[in-house]
């Protein structure tokens, strides 16, 4: 390319630059602050210290990990964290299972498939048509599922846009590859198993992390299907909502005569809480957002 | 195989005016066992799960025509008055639904008018970046609030923008932005989340700043793969970078704009429940009520359960109309549509 330095490709370049380093602090400001406050002294945080960085009571940087202490010896939190990894992995495993079976058929040729155009269609028209929170609630009273893991799992096992992208990579698989194994003997169910699972690692790590994501973000399903006795399924993200916006945290340690007011704010809790809740994906969500962009395109050409 | 194909597709319409065709469709399609036999055994837990939660709920928006009592069951219970109808008709007669309506549309279309201009401008203005390196910060940074969950972010928000609206109150009951304002000499703060007229405000900044990098994705996929020697011409003629952002780039990602923008406007009646809930008060339903969060106010709150489900019929039928209505627009003008 020219190098172009005439003023307004320089005045260009400052603004793009300006604007593009503003956003990144918009973005991470917001993050980096509720690390801060978790980490701050309580006399630092309602002395209204904690700016930027973690603020110990004397007034300058330092960290101090009572919130921690409190929240990891306590029950709710360790218990929902739990309870979150769990339906994770369950909600990931049968979502993926639920997909890749229905999603290879459907990319193989019509003529090979009984019911395909039949099939295809009775989907096609739930992505328009749905029957809404209430009906769907009342078949999941029906089935026994309310107050249950299942609740938040099964009404949810297909997204219909993960069937699609699933249903694009497996069309990619070049047929002459089952053709061969077909000749040899083998049947669909060993060419599914054997040749195409393995050759399609990658879109099942995308569509496994898609739904991973979503069910660790999770908490619609907890506040619609589970009540007050199922409260040791509460996941994480429900558990946040409770403590944050309804001080639940600081009423159930403050009954048990646990919260020491000295050392432990109720806000340091708070945010405490709001930042573990975010950490696995921070953590995750770099070296994972390369299969999401993936996922992303495949779903927008094919849509 | 394209004869295969057409008879099928002929086949299929007849199919349900006469029984003959019917048959001769199944007896096609059962043809095909011998070859497809298996692949029709894999479909079956996902065939059987569309069935469960996605057709048989069907079956409940029965009782959005009946005075649906849970312990006699949907059939069991009686039919509402007017012909059925006395709970669509008992809606529109409530003076607020029309609010309700407004303020499902609003946010919808101000959700447009803010994030489409926004990640517009950051695809363009990552395109213009030379430093690869400084790109893949940028780019990684802004997809971070993609994977921060609803609850964590309007967690954020509560936290951030509380206060106790007294003259001289302690600093640890006011949010962030609340110890700023009383910093820079403001008397108290101003409690936001329940104040109606921040409602919007609030709740389209927040997504603004989860949604901006991810819904640049598409414009930046669609802008590397314009070619450079377009550019190269245009320097030659002398055109300035901010002529080539103009007339090169933005020309070439139009069409995904117009897309994108007319699948939004299909959406326009169907935001979800879990972000408004999250972020509503009763002092701010006059805008922060919308026809998600209505229904589940009304049927799982109030237990209103006929009522919530004729609402949600109705929002659903909306919905069905304003997306193939979306989609056709798109075919007519872009030749390109969702289905």
């Amino acid at each position: 390319m020219v190098k172009d330095n005439s003023v307004s490709s320089v005045v260009l370049d400052i603004v793009i630059y300006v604007f593009l380093i503003l956003l990144m602090i918009v973005i991470l400001y917001p993050i980096i602050y509720i690390l801060s406050v978790s980490l701050s002294s309580s006399d630092a945080f309602n002395a209204g210290k904690v700016v930027l960085w973690p603020v110990t009571g004397s007034g300058s940087f330092g960290l101090d990990f009572e919130a921690y202490k409190e929240i990891i010896t306590g029950r709710t939190v360790p218990m929902s964290f739990l309870q979150s990894v769990i339906n994770t992995l369950l909600y990931t495993a049968i979502s993926l299972a639920f997909t890749t079976t229905l999603a290879y058929p459907l990319s193989r040729s019509k003529d090979r498939v009984p019911f395909h155009g039949f099939i295809t269609k009775i989907i096609v028209f739930t992505m328009f048509f749905t029957a809404g929170m209430i009906p769907v609630y009342l078949i999941v009273q029906k089935l026994g599922l309310l107050n249950t893991r299942w609740s938040m799992i099964l009404p949810a096992a297909i997204s219909t846009y993960n069937l699609v992208v699933m249903r694009s990579f497996f069309e990619s698989v070049p047929v002459e590859l089952e053709e061969a194994a077909f000749i040899d003997g083998a049947n669909e169910l060993t060419i599914f198993a054997k040749i195409i699972l393995p050759l399609s690692k990658a879109a099942l790590a995308t569509v496994g992390l898609f739904y991973g994501v979503y069910m660790w973000n999770q908490w619609f399903s907890a506040m619609l299907y589970l009540s007050d006795r199922a409260k040791d399924l509460y996941p994480l993200q429900y558990i946040i909502r409770q403590i944050v916006m309804e001080n639940q945290l600081a009423a159930e340690a403050a009954a048990a005569g646990e919260l020491n007011t000295v050392q432990v704010s109720t806000a340091s809790l708070k945010y405490a809480t709001l930042f573990i809740s975010i950490l696995p994906m921070l953590c995750v969500y770099p070296f994972i957002q390369k299969y999401f962009v993936k996922g992303v395109m495949v779903g927008s050409v094919k849509g | 195989m394209a004869k295969a194909d057409t008879t099928l597709k002929a086949a299929a319409p007849s199919g349900t005016k006469e029984s003959k065709g019917i048959i001769g469709y199944f007896k096609k399609e059962c043809g095909k066992f011998s070859k497809g036999k298996f692949l029709l055994l894999l479909m079956i837990p996902g065939v059987v799960y569309f069935a469960i939660f996605h057709y048989w709920p069907f079956y409940g928006l029965l009782a959005a025509f009946k005075d649906y009592k849970p312990k006699m069951g949907i059939l069991g219970s009686p039919w509402a008055d007017q012909y059925g109808f006395a709970e669509f008709i008992r809606f529109f007669t409530i003076p607020d639904v029309w609010n309700y309506i407004w303020n499902t549309i609003a946010l919808s279309i101000l959700h447009i008018i803010w994030l489409f201009p926004f990640a517009i401008i950051l695809a363009l203005f990552i395109n213009e970046l030379r430093s690869q390196k400084f790109k893949k910060v940028v780019q990684t940074i802004s997809y971070l609030p993609h994977f921060v969950s609803v609850a964590a972010i309007c967690g954020m928000l509560t936290l951030f923008l509380q206060s106790q609206e007294t003259v001289g109150s302690d600093l640890a009951n006011e949010g962030i932005i609340n110890q700023i304002l009383i910093k820079l000499g403001a008397g108290h703060g101003i409690d936001f989340l329940s104040h109606a007229n921040w409602f919007r405000t609030i709740y389209i900044a927040s997504d603004v700043w989860a949604s901006i990098g991810w819904s640049a994705i598409i414009y930046i996929a669609a802008l590397s793969a314009v070619d450079q020697e377009l550019y190269e011409a245009a320097t030659i003629d002398g055109a300035s970078r901010i002529q080539k952002m103009w007339h090169i780039s933005v020309q070439l990602i139009r069409p995904t704009i117009v897309i994108l923008l007319i699948m939004q406007i299909g959406k326009i009646m169907s935001l979800g429940a879990d972000k408004a809930l999250l972020l509503q008060r009763p002092e701010t339903y006059t805008k922060s009520q919308i026809l998600s969060t209505y229904i589940y106010n009304q049927g799982l709150t109030q237990g209103e359960l006929s009522f919530s489900t004729a609402v949600g019929l109705f929002n659903s039928i909306i919905n069905v109309i304003l997306v193939i209505g979306a989609n056709f627009i798109s075919r007519k003008l872009t030749d390109t549509g969702l289905f």
